[in-house]
């Protein structure tokens, strides 16, 4: 017989069940993957805004870089190139939604390269493509090229190469709003957090998490402070200076890979103190690599002995010996160009002295870069002084023509292939307005060698003309490697570690990949 | 009349909010021009960040009209300004306005919480210690407010982080996306404003309680809580309040720090950056807006003031 008692355990039994799946399911369903990185979102012109959405997969390109960096179709699903090296046909993913329902195109993504071809700055690669026409055909775009250039599908993985829907642009051309055709959607978005969600409609496959929380936070202890809090699930871009702070909480654990950005130092080639090659080779032989890449990164090997890092794999030579400091040999090599010792101990020739400011950044590793290079530098005679600065300054020096030595953060990941950014710093047509590879620099046979790369039919052709270009900028030293940058994401133990890839071209965060741990 | 004095003060205040708000936004545009460097350059640098280059900073100062003499950009904005348009960001392009109220909105949760907290504490602290001046919670009072006052509010910040964010993790270390993510920020706030408020109300109760209706209370026989509540807080009041003035100056120079340290989208970030980036537009009206805040906080605390002891305002001239 069932008695009344008995019912009434039951009913607390079964709402006691209800209530802990419930509150299982909101706790599956609806927790919130935090992430944070250290870039705010400042404004929604494409050529600065479009990298972060698409880290975020909010938008994509035509074609993309997986995380092992090779190339991937995405918006568009096979592309070939004709026998002349001429006409590149897309052929665009049928059924693809934009997040306000609209279908994407082949004339959208008509209408979206021609966009691309009128941008014509340093900072959107397609507009450096030499594209003569651009048309539709079926369900392909094909694009044309004046000449060919073998770098087409690289140069459309550029993040202002992102589609997005026409609904986004205001009349005058410019971003209102980002519609594109990621996985997520944008929910509610601000400079320095964004919600996003899910998009059910997506062409791919839906992600793991539905609901992301973005934060972009300036200062490195904030981040640090999140993430140590249990506040971040992911932080993509921890400072390296913060790395064993946060990892040493218990907490979190760090994944790092070497990416394609070089700490270094680039130099005004037209001035006296470093228009001889064997005066960069001097101030390179100065650095102690090792040491600053210990004390400073704690990472021996970050200490670069080339200009390009093993996240070119093809590029990167594991067999060059590191770069040891000699301060004797590069004394004797600027006694050789004919610098000596004032009476100050500085050197000098002609009336003019070693000696110049240096505009520094205010990230904590850069300051104490800066402070290393001062130190060691002054070992052979040369005095740095140090003006804290931004990258405008520096730019704005270099406009003025006083620059003579600056810093630089180079990423030669843009894309794929390092030779879209070398390209953009040392073909003669754009060098000028991309300083950040060393100003008034011009080498022939560089410029020879890059030409003859995007032009070249075989793979001899290609072997040869990379043989050449690395040559140069090794040994020419228009910029001088200090240490590669490392790329550091913390994760905490609420998410699945293996789960969540890394990228060393900083293209995605691939937080579509990412599972909640078990 | 009060209701009449009190509408002369409100229209006054009125007056000063809008001398104020036209000089801070000025200052803000000075400051923005006198910064050295071109100003393109530093718009780019907010706008591309690594992706600069010469092509970016011409692509900023054409689309920011940055070719126009310094007097027709001011001129420009303040035309605007009078018909309520704060026209747009040079950096993200977003409306000023919309973005200059957002900001608003974080800092004042954050202040109204955190003041009304150094309020409420510092009264209680202030009757505390002096109701017995010279007692031991007096002397233990002065000693702590010694300390507390040269603590700079970054450390306090990071202080209550380490506890209550990433030791006990009762609470967010930043960002405004989580329930009580103002309580850290907020407590931050009074405890750096706490130290000269409590003295302030401390001075007041120590004088209040050489008065003579204290004495006669106690006289009476009455408790010391109805004395507090009934005879000395509001005489207490008074000053308190008319320390609000400077308070409230003071108060945006923390919460820059504040918003900093937790990674707010307030007003004060919303100033420094526009003015290091050269976005003059938002510069001024983030400048505006706190001219307009800094005069409407001064008026309420007057207005108060006034209701609080209105003899104070009646006192007639010595002849």
């Amino acid at each position: 017989m069932i008695t009344r008692r008995a019912v009434l355990a039951a009913s607390l039994v079964l709402g006691v069940a209800t209530a802990a799946s419930g509150s299982f399911a909101w706790a599956k369903g609806d927790r919130v993957l935090e992430i944070v990185s250290p870039r705010e979102i400042t404004s929604l012109d494409l050529g600065d805004t479009s990298y972060h959405f698409r880290r975020l997969r909010v938008a994509e390109t035509l074609v993309t870089i997986d995380p092992e960096g090779k190339l991937a179709p995405e918006l568009a699903e096979s592309w070939s190139v004709s026998d002349d090296g001429l006409s590149w046909t897309f052929v665009i993913r049928d059924g693809v939604k934009f997040h306000d329902g609209s279908l994407l195109t082949p004339e959208i993504v008509r209408v979206a390269i021609e966009a691309m071809r009128k941008a014509n700055t340093n900072s959107e690669l397609v507009s450096k493509l030499p594209i003569a026409d651009v048309r539709v055909d079926g369900q392909a775009v094909v694009v044309t090229l004046e000449r060919p250039f073998n770098l087409v599908p690289d140069f459309f993985t550029d993040g202002p190469a992102v589609i997005l829907a026409p609904s986004s642009f205001a009349q005058d051309g410019t971003v209102k709003q980002i519609i594109g055709t990621g996985p997520y959607r944008i929910k509610i978005g601000g400079k320095t957090s964004v919600d996003l969600e899910a998009f059910p409609d997506y062409w791919g496959e839906q992600p793991h998490i539905a609901r992301v929380h973005f934060t972009g936070a300036t200062s490195p202890d904030t981040i640090a402070n999140m993430a140590e809090a249990g506040q971040a699930d992911l932080v993509l871009g921890l400072s390296q200076v913060l790395r064993d702070r946060v990892e040493g909480s218990g907490r979190v654990r760090v994944k790092q890979v070497q990416t394609a950005r070089i700490n270094g130092v680039f130099v005004n080639a037209a001035d006296a103190r470093f228009d001889d090659p064997v005066e960069r080779r001097a101030l390179s032989l100065a650095l102690d690599r090792q040491g600053i890449a210990v004390a400073l990164f704690g990472n021996p090997k970050a200490a670069a002995n080339q200009l390009l890092s093993v996240a070119f794999p093809g590029w990167h030579d594991a067999s060059l010996p590191p770069i040891r400091r000699n301060v004797e040999e590069a004394r004797r090599l600027l006694a050789e160009a004919g610098w000596k010792p004032g009476s100050d101990g500085i050197l000098a020739k002609d009336g003019t002295r070693f000696a110049f400011t240096m505009i520094v950044g205010k990230q904590p590793e850069v300051a104490s870069l800066a402070e290393a290079i001062q130190a060691q530098l002054a070992e052979i005679g040369i005095e740095v002084k140090l003006q804290n600065g931004n990258q405008g300054q520096v730019l704005e020096s270099v406009s003025k023509g006083t620059l003579v030595l600056g810093m630089t953060r180079r990423n030669y990941g843009a894309v794929p292939d390092p030779v879209a950014t070398l390209i953009l710093d040392f073909a003669e047509a754009s060098a000028g307005s991309s300083p950040w590879s060393g100003v008034n620099y011009h080498n022939p046979k560089l410029e020879s060698a890059l030409n003859a790369y995007i032009a070249a039919r075989t793979k001899e052709e290609t072997a040869a003309a990379r043989d050449q270009i690395l040559a140069v900028v090794n040994s020419d030293l228009p910029v001088i490697p200090v240490v590669w940058y490392d790329y550091n994401v913390s994760i905490s133990d609420r998410v699945n570690f293996d789960s969540v890839p890394i990228d060393a071209l900083e293209v995605s965060f691939w937080i579509d990949r990412v599972r909640w741990a078990e | 009349m009060p209701a009449r004095r009190i509408a002369g003060t409100v229209a006054g205040h009125v007056l000063a909010a809008i001398g104020v708000a036209i000089a801070v936004a000025t200052l803000a545009f000075i400051a923005v021009q006198a910064a050295p460097g071109d100003v393109a350059f530093r718009i780019a640098e907010a706008r591309y960040g690594e992706r600069i280059s010469l092509q970016t900073v011409d692509r900023a100062r054409q689309a920011t009209g940055l070719d126009q003499p310094i007097i027709v950009q001011y001129g420009r904005w303040v035309g605007s300004a009078m018909t309520g348009q704060l026209g747009r960001s040079m950096v993200s392009g977003r409306q000023v306005a919309t973005e200059v109220w957002r900001s608003f909105q974080t800092t004042l949760s954050i202040a109204v919480v955190g003041v009304s907290l150094a309020l409420v504490a510092s009264l209680a602290i202030g009757f505390a210690a002096g109701m017995r001046r010279d007692g031991l919670v007096d002397r233990i009072f002065l000693v702590v407010s010694a300390v507390l006052s040269s603590v700079p509010s970054f450390l306090l910040g990071i202080i209550l982080i380490t506890i209550f964010a990433i030791g006990l993790r009762w609470l967010p270390a930043a960002g405004n996306n989580r329930p009580g993510y103002f309580i850290l920020p907020a407590c931050t706030l009074a405890l750096a404003l706490l130290p000269d408020l409590s003295r302030v109300a401390r001075n007041a109760v120590v004088r209040t309680m050489q008065d003579f209706y204290p004495t006669y209370g106690r006289i009476k026989g009455q408790s010391w809580l109805r004395i507090v509540f009934a005879h000395a807080l509001r005489p207490t009041l008074v000053p308190v309040i008319a320390y609000f003035g400077p308070l409230v100056a003071h108060t945006i120079g923390g919460l820059v720090v504040i918003d900093v340290l937790f990674n707010l989208d307030g007003l004060g970030t919303r100033l420094i950056d526009s003015v290091l980036a050269a976005d003059i537009p938002m510069a001024m009206g983030a400048g505006l807006l706190i001219g307009i805040s800094v005069v409407v906080v001064n008026g309420i605390a007057d207005i108060a003031v006034q209701v609080l002891d209105p003899r104070l305002f009646n006192a007639q001239p010595r002849p």
